[in-house]
């Protein structure tokens, strides 16, 4: 590179900043929204990494589901180091004359083995908060549930067959993240009250686990392997702290993905600012290019003077956008640090920061370098011909070709640095054919404006002749506009729908109350007592009941279940323990799709029908045979049919992966659970006539929980929406640079028309309605590729009922539309600001 | 008989960073219907200044002005424009066609604003006035300068206003150009009978009015 170049470069810049504010602002969003969502996720990762140990809870933790350890199992751990053991059950607390499900933790003396449990308002102490102190067990309590029984510290409450006294608020356990109670009462109690109770026996429903602190010497994979050598891979599930926070870091990974791919879509979106900005600060150098070139300066240092100045200005705004980007982690946690329930490790880390960097200015290169091209191609006969005749010149293959380059390394850096390269592949075909169609939109509606304007009269010929002449607005805002509208609107579509579903469909066809723990003997009990509080028990719209089993997969088609070879997306049937049910009678909602359902009077060996997409998921078809471990005992039933499950609808043994036929499991004779539909007010009848019969059975309420979970989401849609409206933003920022753009452009057009004697109002409309056409031309297309994309995630994905978001699309319309007009009568306004007089003598 | 403009001790002073500058200093100055008057005098004096208050397309500091019997002063921008519409015509140095619309459009364009009836076939007679009936669908940028200059005009004089201001029609062509759009410019003004008010450099321009004043220093001569 001459030093000519950097002289040039270097004098252009002192200049200043000033009418570069748009590029700087479109590369620093984008750059800042990639970084932030690294940053944070790294944030988040490294801070569940360091606290997995007290997430698990100790070195190792073993679980069961329906049983507590056996004496040779306990044996083995036991000799392993420090021990703690826990169970976790629902049961139903009373208060006088409230009963309600109670979300159970029930722990030993040792517990915790790291960290420590924090309570309130009473005693300090775990131990003593909960021992057995003059014939009544303590127990711990969740705000939640002082609030819903209406009861305080020191009050007495019965939580299932244990008598407790209220010693304390449970404000937070080392091995859980958030607030205790969240989703409903919780208590923490001491596992002898419950054993004492005979409530942790086999066969009822809770689940029970060891966390185990290794002595010195031992490691936990050692131990992994001498566990599963020596009572095989069925017994005991066994966890080590890698495997804490699984789900959450699986979170944390698509959460970093969405918002990167966000933050690329903001760099293209604000790339049309950069290429408007670069086109336009060039536009203003053609003279200066042109005599240069006259003096004798070749074109490449032409080039490179301008390269250098734009590369530079896109530094500046990249690292702008970086620094503030590794700024986001302690914005956040100062702002909502404590409203997160996740540990997090502050700081500043290099590799987010350097991949936000490299799109960054990628995507600089991507928009900057045709227009950087054009100019290097300015004739010096530039000098003697007016700015039209010398705007049309074509982008030279050299700098179109670099273009492509950035643009393909750009892609190869995302794809590349992503934990689901798949998905960002996917994600950037989306948004490049969308985009691509975004600009053939734009170019269509110049076109079809330019032809409407030949029928128009008038200052709406002016409005359609301006969108549909030279210089129109529609090829730069529909694609800036469109692209952020169409993730809005794909956002909001998605979540008005899921929140249609939690609040409507789902309260309109899920059952009201859900009954599990119901002893095998008492089901004719509970029947009666449920039919003499006037459910309908012979309508199956109205009640089901059934046995109810947890069991594990543990062989498929006669071998060891191999989880590795399950297709991760059904890999639920077989990951720990599978709720599973048998019937003689086909539930009336189920469709068969394969094979055919036993007699009704079936007794021989154990038959299986099995969800359709769990089989195909797991690799069985009719005919076929699955192991399953019940109560410690293996089993094996043969495919007899693949059905069809519509999750949503009411029933319990449709709704199960695999039903399997009556006989063998019926000597097992299982809990059963049941779900009714009733009126609210029946619903605390039915709690209390249960109370006094069956007081074991465990009730759950399904209203709360759903509107619990719609105000969960809709805290969760609001991030996501805002999230996704960075990239809105970045299509605002273009917005904002048109309107600048020609608020300058048009201050001649305006005075001409004041002098025509057009009055002020129409002025304005002209522009409001010249912006409006196009970000409304943007926004229509936007939120129909925002609606048509939701469809199949709403469908697809989340299985919900589809309800057309006309709320949303019209609102993002409206929005767009609103805000163009405003911005139009705003440019309107700003080249009304002169005397025309003036403006056309400097014309 | 009213005239079509008449100025009474108009003044204009501007503020800047030295302090107030006195544009123009107590002028008095009046035309009569299909006149034409050349304004001429150095740069800086004022004679862009005075046609800018006398077309209402700026308020003055003091005085009168009343244009085609109409006072203008205080009356709001919008009144203003209503005066204008279709009886007042402009044509500038740097022409200023409407780089979005063909030439057709351009001169259609103040017609409408106008609520003229006859829209298309007096855009269509003005530009053939101008000899430019082939270029109907030529945009701004596919035109000459002299071209474009004859556009003006023809969107100028195609309402037949009662009154046309023009700001140095000839200061960006060639002199061999700019005496062909003079010669349309006084000859249509003449035929459809305007009042036509020239401000120019060019005395041999100015010789052609039925009167020059000449302007020096803010006051009129």
């Amino acid at each position: 590179m001459k030093r000519v170049s950097w002289r040039i470069a270097a004098r252009e810049l002192a200049g200043g900043l000033r009418g570069f504010w748009i590029y700087l602002a479109c590369l620093a969003l984008g750059a800042a929204a990639i970084a932030a969502a690294g940053s944070v996720t790294e944030v988040f990762t490294r801070g569940l990494d360091s606290q997995a140990r007290t997430l698990l809870g100790g070195d190792l933790m073993f679980t069961a589901a329906q049983r507590r350890a056996d004496a040779e199992e306990r044996a083995f751990v036991e000799s392993l180091g420090e021990v703690t053991e826990t169970a976790g059950v629902d049961l139903m607390g009373a208060a006088g004359a409230l009963r309600r499900q109670v979300d159970v933790r029930a722990v030993d003396s040792n517990y915790p083995l790291i960290g420590a449990v924090t309570l309130s308002g009473g005693e300090d102490d775990l131990q003593n908060a909960l021992a057995l102190r003059d014939g009544k067990w303590g127990a711990a309590v969740s705000q939640s549930l002082l609030d819903q029984f209406g009861v305080e510290v020191g009050d007495s409450i019965e939580i299932g067959p244990v008598r407790a006294e209220i010693r304390a608020r449970l404000d937070a356990e080392p091995d859980r993240l958030g607030t205790p109670g969240g989703f409903g009462p919780q208590a923490l109690i001491h596992l002898d009250g419950l054993v004492e109770a005979g409530r942790l026996t086999p066969g009822q429903l809770f689940r029970s686990g060891f966390r185990v602190a290794l002595a010195p010497g031992q490691s936990a994979d050692a131990v992994k392997g001498r566990f599963e050598e020596e009572f095989g891979e069925s017994s005991l599930s066994l966890r080590g702290p890698e495997d804490a926070v699984d789900g959450l870091q699986e979170v944390l990974e698509t959460f970093n993905n969405f918002l990167a791919i966000i933050g690329i879509a903001s760099l293209v979106a604000g790339g049309v600012g950069v290429a408007q900005a670069t086109s336009s600060f060039l536009a203003t150098r053609i003279e200066s290019i042109a005599a240069l070139k006259a003096l004798g300066a070749d074109a490449g240092t032409v080039r490179d003077a301008y390269l250098l100045q734009l590369g530079a200005l896109a530094a500046i705004g990249t690292l702008a956008g970086v620094a503030l980007g590794a700024a986001a982690p302690f914005a956040l946690a100062a702002f909502a640090g404590d409203r997160i329930p996740l540990p997090q490790a502050l700081g500043v880390y290099p590799v987010p920061l350097a991949r936000a960097a490299a799109l960054g200015m990628l995507a600089a290169a991507v928009f900057a370098l045709p227009a950087i091209g054009r100019a290097r191609a300015t004739r010096p006969a530039a000098l003697f011909r007016s700015t039209s005749e010398r705007s049309g010149a074509k982008t030279p293959w050299l700098e179109r070709s670099a273009a492509l380059a950035a643009a393909a390394l750009l892609a190869a850096v995302a794809i590349l640095s992503s934990s689901q390269p798949g998905l960002t592949l996917a994600l950037l075909l989306g948004a490049v054919a969308a985009w691509g169609l975004f600009i053939a939109v734009g170019h269509g509606v110049r076109l079809a404006a330019g032809v409407a304007a030949r029928g128009a009269t008038g200052l709406r010929r002016l409005t359609l002749a301006n969108l549909g002449g030279p210089g129109s607005l529609a090829p730069t805002i529909v694609p800036a506009l469109g692209l952020g509208l169409a993730l809005l609107t794909l956002v909001t579509s998605v979540q008005a729908n899921l929140v249609r579903q939690l609040t409507v469909t789902a309260a309109a066809s899920a059952p009201s109350l859900v009954f599990t723990q119901i002893p095998n003997d008492g089901a004719q009990t509970f029947d009666q007592v449920l039919a003499a509080e006037g459910v309908d028990i012979e309508d199956p719209d109205m009640f089901r009941r059934a046995p109810f089993l947890l069991a594990r997969v543990v062989a498929l088609k006669g071998e060891p279940l191999d989880v590795s070879e399950v297709a991760p997306s059904e890999r639920w049937v077989v990951d720990g323990e599978t709720s599973l049910t048998y019937l003689a009678k086909q539930p009336p909602e189920a469709e068969l799709t394969e094979g055919a359902w036993w007699a009704e009077d079936y007794r021989g060996p154990l038959l299986v029908s099995v969800e359709a997409e769990a089989a195909r998921g797991i690799g069985v078809g009719v005919g076929d045979t699955i192991g399953f471990r019940v109560f410690g005992r293996d089993v094996t039933a043969e495919v007899a049919s693949l059905r069809k499950v519509d999750w949503g609808t009411f029933g319990i043994g449709s709704n199960t992966a695999f039903v399997l036929s009556p006989g063998e499991l019926e000597a097992a004779r299982p809990y059963h659970v049941a779900i009714a539909r009733t009126s609210i007010e029946a619903e605390e009848r039915i709690i209390n006539a249960l109370g006094a019969d069956l007081p074991d059975v465990v009730v759950f309420q399904t209203r709360p929980a759903l509107a619990t979970a719609a105000r969960l989401f809709g805290n969760v849609a609001v991030a996501v929406n805002a999230a996704a409206g960075i990239v809105t933003v970045a299509g605002l920022l273009v917005l904002l640079g048109a309107f600048a753009a020609m608020a300058r452009k048009r201050r001649s057009e305006a005075a001409l028309l004041k002098t025509f004697g057009a009055p002020r109002g129409s002025v304005l409309a002209l522009y409001a309605g010249e912006f409006a056409l196009a970000g409304g031309a943007g926004a229509v297309l936007g939120a129909a590729l925002g609606v048509g994309a939701a469809y199949p995630i709403v469908v697809q994905i989340f299985e919900a009922e589809w309800s057309f978001p006309w709320r949303e699309a019209l609102g993002v319309i409206g929005l767009a539309v609103g805000v163009s007009a405003l911005g139009g009568a705003g440019v309107g306004a700003a080249t009304m600001a002169h005397p025309p007089m003036r403006v056309l003598r400097s014309g | 008989m009213t005239q079509a403009l008449r100025l009474d001790n108009v003044s204009l002073t501007l503020s800047a960073v030295s302090g107030p500058v006195d544009i123009l200093k107590g002028v008095d100055f009046s035309a009569d219907p299909g006149e034409s008057v050349a304004i001429v005098g150095p740069s800086g004096s004022g004679k862009s200044s005075l046609i800018a208050i006398a077309a209402g397309l700026e308020q003055s500091s003091g005085g009168e002005v009343y244009l085609l019997g109409e006072q203008l002063n205080g009356k709001s921008e919008d009144a203003l424009a209503k005066i204008r519409r279709g009886r007042v015509s402009m044509v500038f140095q740097s022409f200023h066609l409407l780089p979005t619309m063909t030439a057709f459009d351009n001169v259609r364009a103040p017609l409408e604003i106008a609520g003229l009836d006859r829209v298309d076939e007096r855009a269509g007679d003005a530009l053939a006035a101008v000899g430019l009936s082939d270029r109907l669908k030529h945009y701004p940028g596919q035109l000459s300068g002299g071209e474009r200059q004859r556009v003006a005009v023809a969107r100028a004089l195609a309402s037949d206003p009662q009154i046309v201001f023009a700001d140095e029609p000839t200061g960006n062509l060639d002199a061999k150009t700019g005496e062909g759009v003079a010669d349309l410019l006084f000859a249509i003004a003449k035929e459809r009978g305007a009042t036509l008010i020239l401000v120019t450099h060019d005395l041999k321009l100015a010789d052609r009015a039925d009167r020059t004043a000449v302007m020096n220093d803010g006051t009129l001569s």
